[in-house]
C-alpha cells in the first residue's frame, strides 16, 4: 500500500534569512513520510540560491522548488498546491516556526475523527510550542463557522491540514491579488463545505511578529480588501451554508472594521492620522452593529467607539502601554 | 534574545584623563589619530556624520537607546570603574540613572583592572592601583550601586540584579566579598544578585572556585582567541601566562613584554572559533563580536582582525543567536561592542558603512524569532 503523504507548501518572499530555521522544523518533524513545496515568489534577496542548494542537500522528506514571478502569497500558495502530490496539504510560512509533532497531530486527527480538515492552534509565542496532550473536539459545519466567527483570532490557514479532495472537488483557490485576508476567504469557504471538522487543542505553529514588517508597513488603505472579501462571502455563504448565513451577514465584515479599527488606534501616533484613517471607512455604521456580539472586550469597546472616537483612541493606547 | 552589548563611558574628559594624556583626551582622541597600517586597513574610523559625541550630554545616551531598541540590542552592560571608592568615568551611567525617560535596560560590569597606560604605552605604569579592602568598603561600593539596582531599568533574573566582573581572578576576598554583596542585596529587599564573570583569566584557573557566580560569560573575541592560539604558546609566553597575574597581584604589571609587530588575524578565522565553542558548563554564556582593530590605541603593537563585512557579521549572529538558544539554553548573549571605537568593535554607525551593522543584528534576531518582543509595541 501506499504511504500516505502531506505536501507542505510554504511560499516565499524575501525570506532566505529564515529558509534554514524552517528547515530545521521540517526536520524535526516525527512524521517523515511527506514532501515541501517550496514557491519562491519573485524574490530579489538570494532566496533562489538558497532554495536551490536544498536540493542539493540531504533531508528525510523531499523538496520541490518552484520560481515564479512575483504574483502575491495567494498566487505562491496557488503555485505550490498545484505542483503537490500528497493526499493531504499544509500551508505554512517560511518565516513562523511549527512544533516538532505538526504534522503528525495533524494527520493522525485527521484520521482518528475521519474527517477532511483538522485545526490546530497557533501562538505568538515561541515558548508554546512544547509537544503537550492533544485534546480533539468534533464540530459540525455550523458549529465550527460559529466557533470561526466568534474566535476566528485563533485559527489560520497555517495551522490546518486538508484533505487534496478538499481543493480538488471544489476547485476552491486562495483568492489573488488580495493583501489581506485572502486566506481567511478561502477558509471560510473551504469550512462551509464541510460536514464535520475536527479541532485538536495544541499549540502547533508558532506566528512571528516580523518587526521589520511591522514597522516599515504603515496602515495602508489595502486593508480594504479585508472587507471586500467579506462582503462577498455574504453572499457565498447564503448559498453553501443558509442556516449559518444570518449570523455571518450580522457580524463578519463588522468584525473585520473593528480590527482594523484597533490596528488603526495602536498604530497611528497621532489622534488626528487616526481620525483620517478611519474616515475611509463606515466605522460607526458597522460597529454599532457589534454592541451584542458575546465577546465584551469587543463589544464594549465598539460601545466607546459609538460614544467617542477620541476617547476610544486614548483609552486604547492608554491601556496598551499599562499591559506592556 | 536579550543581547546585551558592552558600553565603554570614556567619551568625555574627565580630570584623571587630562592629567594623565592631556587636556580634554577622551577616546575620540586615539580614533581619531589612527591610520592605517597596511594597504586597506580601514582606519581611521569616523563616526556617521562625525558625530563625535560627549557622554556628558543626555541627549546622547537618549539617542543610543533609541538606536538600540530600534535594532534589537537588548541593553547595555556599562563598565564601572571603582578604585576603593574613587571612581573613573562613572557620569554617563548616573546620567542614565537621572534621565528615567531614556527607555533601555542596563547593567554594571566592574572593570576591575588597576588603571594603566596598557592601552597606549609599552610600559604599563599603573595609574591607580586597585585595593579591594573589607567589609567597609564592600558595603560602601554596594551603597553606590544600590540606588541602579533599584531602578526599573537595571537587568535582573528573577528580580536579582545582574552584576558582572571582569576579572575575579585579581579579587584574593572575591567570595567574601561577594557573599557581603549578597546579604546587603537581601537585606535591601532584593531575592539576591546574579554575578556574572567576563575575562577569560578566572576561567583558565584550575582551581577556581565559581560557586558564588550564576553565568561564566565568554567574553569575545578573547575566548576564540585563546582557542585558536591554545597549545602553540611558546614556553616563554606560558610562563608568562602563570607570571603575569601573579604579579598583577601584587601590583607589578608586566604585561607589554612582547616584541612582535601588527598582529592580524583572519575575521572567518575568528568567528569559526567562536562558534566551534560548546559550553562547559550550564553557566556558559555565548559572546560575540562585532570586529576587532585596537590599532587607534597601540598602532603597530596592536592587533587587527581582516575581512569583516556587516554580511559576514549578519551569518555569524545568526547562528551565535541560534547556539545561544538552543546549544546553551540561554536567553542572553553578550556582544562585544556598543562603541569601543578604539578596539574596532561598535555597533554605532560609521561613515563606511552607515547603520548596516545594527541591520545585521536586527536581521540575525529576526531570522531566529529572536527580536525583542517588548521593543515592537514602540
Amino acid at each position: 500500500m501506499k504511504q500516505p503523504t502531506v505536501s507542505v507548501v510554504i511560499p516565499v518572499y524575501n525570506g532566505a534569512r529564515f529558509v534554514s530555521g524552517i528547515v530545521d522544523c521540517l526536520d524535526g518533524q516525527t512524521m517523515k513520510a511527506f514532501e515541501a513545496v517550496f514557491v519562491n515568489d519573485g524574490s530579489t534577496d538570494g532566496t533562489k540560491d538558497v532554495l536551490d542548494s536544498l536540493t542539493q542537500e540531504h533531508h528525510s522528506f523531499s523538496i520541490k522548488v518552484i520560481h515564479q514571478k512575483n504574483g502575491g502569497v495567494s498566487a505562491a500558495r496557488n503555485a505550490g498546491l498545484n505542483a503537490s502530490i500528497g493526499d493531504f496539504i499544509c500551508f505554512i510560512d517560511v518565516d513562523d516556526a511549527i512544533s516538532s509533532d505538526y504534522l503528525e497531530t495533524l494527520y493522525q486527527t485527521l484520521q482518528a475523527s475521519d474527517v477532511r480538515i483538522a485545526v490546530g492552534n497557533i501562538t505568538r509565542n515561541r515558548q508554546d510550542l512544547q509537544p503537550a496532550e492533544a485534546e480533539v473536539r468534533e464540530y459540525s459545519s455550523v458549529e465550527f463557522l460559529r466557533e470561526f466567527l466568534y474566535r476566528g483570532i485563533r485559527f489560520s490557514v497555517c495551522a490546518c491540514m486538508f484533505s487534496a479532495e478538499c481543493f480538488r472537488e471544489s476547485g476552491l483557490r486562495f483568492p489573488e491579488g488580495f493583501r489581506y485576508s485572502e486566506d481567511v476567504y478561502l477558509l471560510w469557504q473551504l469550512f462551509a463545505l464541510e460536514n464535520r471538522i475536527a479541532e485538536v487543542n495544541r499549540t502547533l505553529y508558532y506566528y512571528y511578529d516580523n518587526p521589520t514588517s511591522a514597522m516599515n508597513s504603515g496602515l495602508d488603505l489595502k486593508r480594504m480588501d479585508a472587507i471586500l472579501l467579506m462582503k462577498r462571502l455574504e453572499s457565498i455563504l447564503a448559498e453553501s451554508s443558509p442556516e449559518f448565513s444570518p449570523e455571518f451577514d450580522r457580524y463578519a465584515v463588522a468584525r473585520h472594521h473593528w480590527s482594523i479599527l484597533w490596528q488603526a488606534a495602536l498604530r497611528l501616533p497621532k489622534y488626528k492620522m487616526f481620525r483620517e484613517y478611519c474616515s475611509h471607512f463606515e466605522m460607526k455604521a458597522e460597529l454599532k452593529k457589534l454592541l451584542d456580539y458575546p465577546e465584551k472586550r469587543i463589544s464594549l469597546s465598539s460601545a466607546l467607539y459609538t460614544v467617542s472616537p477620541r476617547l476610544y483612541y486614548y483609552l486604547l493606547r492608554l491601556y496598551m502601554r499599562l499591559k506592556k | 534574545m536579550k543581547t546585551i552589548a558592552f558600553y565603554l563611558p570614556q567619551f568625555h574628559a574627565i580630570p584623571e584623563n587630562d592629567a594623565w594624556w592631556g587636556e580634554g583626551f577622551t577616546e575620540w582622541v586615539n580614533v581619531k589619530k589612527a591610520c592605517p597600517l597596511y594597504e586597506g586597513h580601514y582606519q581611521p574610523r569616523v563616526p556617521l556624520n562625525g558625530n563625535y559625541y560627549n557622554l556628558l550630554d543626555p541627549e546622547v545616551l537618549r539617542w543610543q537607546a533609541k538606536l538600540a531598541r530600534e535594532y534589537g540590542v537588548y541593553g547595555f552592560c556599562f563598565y564601572h570603574y571603582w578604585f576603593d571608592g574613587h571612581m573613573l568615568l562613572e557620569k554617563p551611567m548616573e546620567l542614565l540613572l537621572r534621565e528615567k525617560d531614556i527607555d533601555l535596560p542596563f547593567c554594571v560590569c566592574w572593570a576591575n583592572e588597576p588603571w594603566t597606560k596598557a592601552w597606549v604605552s609599552k610600559h604599563d605604569n599603573i595609574l591607580i592601583a586597585q585595593r579591594y579592602g573589607d567589609q567597609k568598603e564592600w558595603t560602601e561600593h554596594f551603597n553606590y550601586f544600590l540606588p541602579f539596582f533599584k531602578d526599573p531599568r537595571y537587568i535582573k533574573n528573577n528580580g536579582k540584579p545582574l552584576v558582572i566582573l571582569y576579572r575575579p581572578d585579581l579579587i584574593e576576598c572575591l567570595n567574601d566579598m561577594l557573599d557581603c554583596w549578597e546579604n546587603l542585596a537581601k537585606e535591601n529587599g532584593f531575592p539576591g544578585l546574579e554575578f556574572g564573570y567576563q575575562q577569560i583569566h578566572f576561567d583558565l584557573q584550575k582551581n577556581k572556585d565559581d560557586s558564588r557566580f550564576s553565568y561564566n560569560i565568554e567574553y569575545q573575541p578573547n575566548y576564540a582567541n585563546h582557542d585558536l592560539t591554545q597549545g602553540k604558546l611558546s614556553l616563554l609566553r606560558k610562563v608568562k601566562r602563570w607570571l603575569v597575574p601573579k604579579l598583577q597581584k601584587i601590583g607589578i604589571n608586566i604585561e607589554q613584554v612582547r616584541a612582535q609587530g601588527l598582529i592580524k588575524r583572519d575575521y572567518d578565522q575568528v568567528w569559526n572559533a567562536v562558534l566551534a565553542r560548546n559550553p562547559s558548563s550550564e553557566k556558559s554564556v555565548p559572546g560575540a563580536f562585532v570586529d576587532w582593530d585596537n590599532t587607534p590605541r597601540r598602532q603597530e603593537r596592536g592587533s587587527v582582525f581582516v575581512g569583516a563585512t556587516p554580511e559576514k557579521f549578519e551569518r555569524y549572529m545568526t547562528e551565535q543567536i541560534k547556539r545561544a538558544r538552543d546549544v546553551y539554553h540561554q536567553d542572553m548573549l553578550f556582544l562585544f561592542a556598543w562603541n569601543e571605537w578604539a578596539e574596532g568593535g561598535y555597533m554605532e554607525p560609521d561613515e563606511k558603512y552607515g547603520f548596516s551593522y545594527l541591520e545585521a543584528l536586527r536581521n540575525a534576531l529576526i531570522a531566529n524569532h529572536e527580536f525583542p518582543t517588548d521593543f515592537k509595541q514602540q
